[in-house]
C-alpha cells in the first residue's frame, strides 16, 4: 500500500481511538439504568453499560447508542415474521426506530422500547385485509388470510396471476393482490 | 353487465379493462394479459367472457393462438375480430371475473 493510501486510514483509526478514550475517561457510572433515570427525571449518565428495557425484559448494553436492528435481536423478533422496534419516552408518542437508523440511550426521556408486528395491506379476493409483513409458507398465508385450504392462491404481479404452490414461500410486503380460486377447468 | 366493484378487481390487476356486451353474454377486454411461462407469445389482448359461449361455461379469447400450452386451439369472431381459444371448459360463470381468469390461466400451464 502507498504512503498516501495508509495515511487516510490510519487518520480514520486515530479518530476512533480517540474518540473512545474521550468515552471511556468521561464515564461516571458502571451502569446506568435508563428507565430508572427517566422515571426520576434525571439525566442518563455516561456508563461503562447501560441497562435497556426491551419488552419487559432487561439487557446490558456496552455503548450509547443501539440500532433498530440490534433491538431486534435483543427482543427476539428477528425471524419470518417483520416487527418493528419503538422508542417509548416517558410523555409523548413512541417513535419508530427503522432497522439501521440509531437510538441515544442518554437521551432525555427515553424510558422503554417495545416491538409491534409490523402490519402491512394486501388484497385477496377484492377485500383489502392487514396482515404482519415477513415471508409465509403459502399454506400459513391461506391461514392467515382466511383462505380455505383447498382453493388454489394465485399473486397477480404485473398483470400475471402466479399460482403459488402450497410448499412455497411469499415474502409479504404489502401491497400484493391474491386471487383465490377453486381447481374447476379441464380440457375438454 | 359485469359489477363494477369486479372490474375494479381486474383494474388493480391490469389497470384498464373495459366491460362490453354481445349477443346478451358479458364480456371484459384485457388491454394486456401475461401468460405462463411457457407460452409463446406470453403478452396479448385478452377477452374474457363471463358467460356461455359456444357450449363452453366461460371462455377465455386470446388475441393469438399460444404454441406450447392448452389444446384444440380454434378461432371466433367475437366483438367484430378474430380471437383465439382452446377447449378449457367446467369454469363457472357464477365466480367472479378474476377467479374465471384464474382458472382459464391455469389451463395453460
Amino acid at each position: 500500500m502507498n504512503p498516501e493510501g495508509l495515511n487516510p486510514e490510519l487518520g480514520a483509526v486515530e479518530e476512533a481511538v480517540a474518540i473512545e478514550a474521550v468515552e471511556m475517561a468521561a464515564i461516571e457510572v458502571e451502569l446506568a439504568d435508563i428507565e430508572h433515570c427517566c422515571l426520576h427525571g434525571q439525566p442518563v449518565p455516561s456508563a461503562r453499560a447501560y441497562r435497556i428495557k426491551v419488552d419487559n425484559q432487561y439487557h446490558e448494553w456496552p455503548k450509547a447508542h443501539i440500532t433498530g436492528h440490534q433491538l431486534l435481536h435483543l427482543s427476539g423478533r428477528e425471524g419470518r415474521l417483520v416487527f418493528e422496534v419503538f422508542e417509548n419516552f416517558r410523555h409523548g408518542e413512541p417513535e419508530l426506530i427503522s432497522p439501521h437508523a440509531e437510538a441515544n440511550l442518554r437521551k432525555h426521556g427515553v424510558e422503554k422500547f417495545t416491538t409491534a408486528p409490523k402490519l402491512v395491506q394486501v388484497t385477496i379476493d377484492n377485500e383489502h385485509k392487514i396482515i404482519q409483513a415477513g415471508t409465509y409458507t403459502v399454506t400459513e398465508l391461506k391461514r392467515v388470510l382466511g383462505v380455505d385450504p383447498s382453493r388454489v392462491l394465485d399473486e397477480v404481479v404485473c398483470g400475471e396471476f402466479k399460482e403459488l404452490p402450497d410448499n412455497g414461500t411469499v415474502h409479504v410486503k404489502g401491497g400484493e393482490i391474491f386471487v383465490s380460486h377453486v381447481r374447476q377447468g379441464q380440457s375438454s | 353487465m359485469v359489477a363494477e366493484e369486479q372490474l375494479d378487481e381486474l383494474r388493480t390487476a391490469f389497470g384498464e379493462v373495459t366491460s362490453m356486451v354481445e349477443g346478451g353474454v358479458d364480456l371484459v377486454f384485457l388491454p394486456r394479459l401475461v401468460l405462463p411461462e411457457g407460452c409463446t407469445p406470453r403478452e396479448m389482448q385478452a377477452l374474457l367472457c363471463v358467460g356461455q359461449h359456444t357450449g363452453y361455461a366461460t371462455r377465455l379469447f386470446l388475441q393469438h393462438a399460444v404454441t406450447g400450452r392448452g389444446a384444440n386451439w380454434s378461432s371466433h369472431a367475437v366483438l367484430g375480430r378474430p380471437w383465439w381459444t382452446w377447449s378449457w371448459n367446467q369454469v363457472p360463470a357464477h365466480l367472479r371475473p378474476a377467479e374465471i381468469l384464474a382458472e382459464h390461466l391455469r389451463g395453460l400451464r
